[in-house]
């Protein structure tokens, strides 16, 4: 019975993905490779390390989602590492934000100790 | 338009990486020449892109411009040399490509060292992390367009890597990548790039 189900891979829903041409998938993957590389440089411009890193991974990410499009790695291991990358900077994307919330609250009641 | 004069010679340079391995089947003096091609194109985008002056341009004029001559040459007598003497080849759609590629290449050069010397700036040469994110880029467009020239068809199903000598462009996408974060960690290194200016609007007592 198990032996006679559809293996996997070999499900037939959304199949529309591969209607589309080769070079959208490239253009995406450049495209957010280029968003992430420029907020990581801007980031790391401003002397804000968290975002730089965490965009940093981000572009990362995308480097190891092109390895697969070369031909180096496998589909399954290319898109793997490129998820743990993403999972990477998504939570020092939100350390960096709630240290740099935390930051201004403290400023904010410095500020008001120094009222009163 | 500097940034598409070094990305017209990187799409042209790029091109010729993916005919050196076609021509070798046909002439070792065609691969060879393919290969020059594109060091000398490749070599040239470097140069301009991290430090462009006037000399420089003009150079990619001369260089650029005489390949399209060559083109020209190989499209109508034929070259003198090679398997077939004085055989005109046809006119591909890559071909054709690398040769809008160079003429942009070579009439940018010439309009930019005009500019260059009129002006009378020798040229800006970029620092390290900025060069590099320069350059990648440069390299990940110059693989795009070069991607898109050397492939057509569809993909198989399941997979949307190319094949054949499409996969020189995105070697080079690769590449660019690669470059583009070796910059940005750099600036990561060096701990911060520009000093923080005075914020607009704030007035200093």
């Amino acid at each position: 019975m198990i032996a006679q189900a559809p293996q996997l891979l070999e499900n037939p829903c959304c199949d529309f993905i591969n209607a589309f041409p080769w070079w959208f998938f490239l253009l995406v993957h450049v495209a957010l490779f280029g968003l992430g590389a420029f907020f990581a440089f801007r980031s790391f411009e401003a002397g804000a390390r968290g975002f730089g890193w965490g965009f940093t991974l981000f572009a990362l990410a995308e480097v190891s989602y092109m390895t697969y499009h070369v031909n180096l790695t496998q589909f399954l291991f290319a898109h793997t590492v490129s998820e743990v990358l993403d999972g990477l900077a998504f939570v020092i994307l939100f350390a960096a934000s709630l240290a740099r919330a935390g930051l201004g609250a403290l400023d904010a009641s410095r500020d008001v100790g120094g009222v009163r | 338009m500097p940034a598409a004069v070094s990305i017209a010679a990187g799409t042209a340079a790029a091109i010729h990486v993916a005919a050196i391995g076609p021509h070798l089947e046909e002439s070792r003096l065609f691969a060879s020449a393919f290969v020059a091609m594109a060091l000398s194109q490749g070599g040239w985008m470097v140069l301009v892109t991290l430090a462009p002056s006037p000399d420089r341009y003009r150079a990619g004029a001369v260089l650029n411009g005489g390949i399209a001559l060559l083109w020209l040459l190989s499209r109508t007598s034929g070259v003198p040399v090679g398997p077939h003497p004085f055989a005109p080849e046809p006119v591909g759609t890559m071909d054709a490509l690398a040769t809008m590629a160079e003429v942009v290449a070579a009439s940018g050069s010439l309009a930019l060292a005009r500019g260059l010397r009129r002006s009378g700036r020798r040229g800006v040469r970029a620092d390290v992390p900025r060069g590099l994110v320069e350059l990648g880029s440069v390299a990940l467009a110059s693989g795009f367009v070069a991607s898109l020239a050397a492939t057509t068809g569809p993909h198989g199903v399941g997979s949307h890597a190319c094949c054949g000598s499409g996969s020189t462009g995105h070697v080079i996408i690769l590449a660019g990548m690669l470059t583009v974060l070796a910059g940005v960690l750099t600036l990561a290194v060096r701990g911060g790039g520009r000093p923080a200016s005075p914020a607009r609007g704030r007035r200093t007592p």
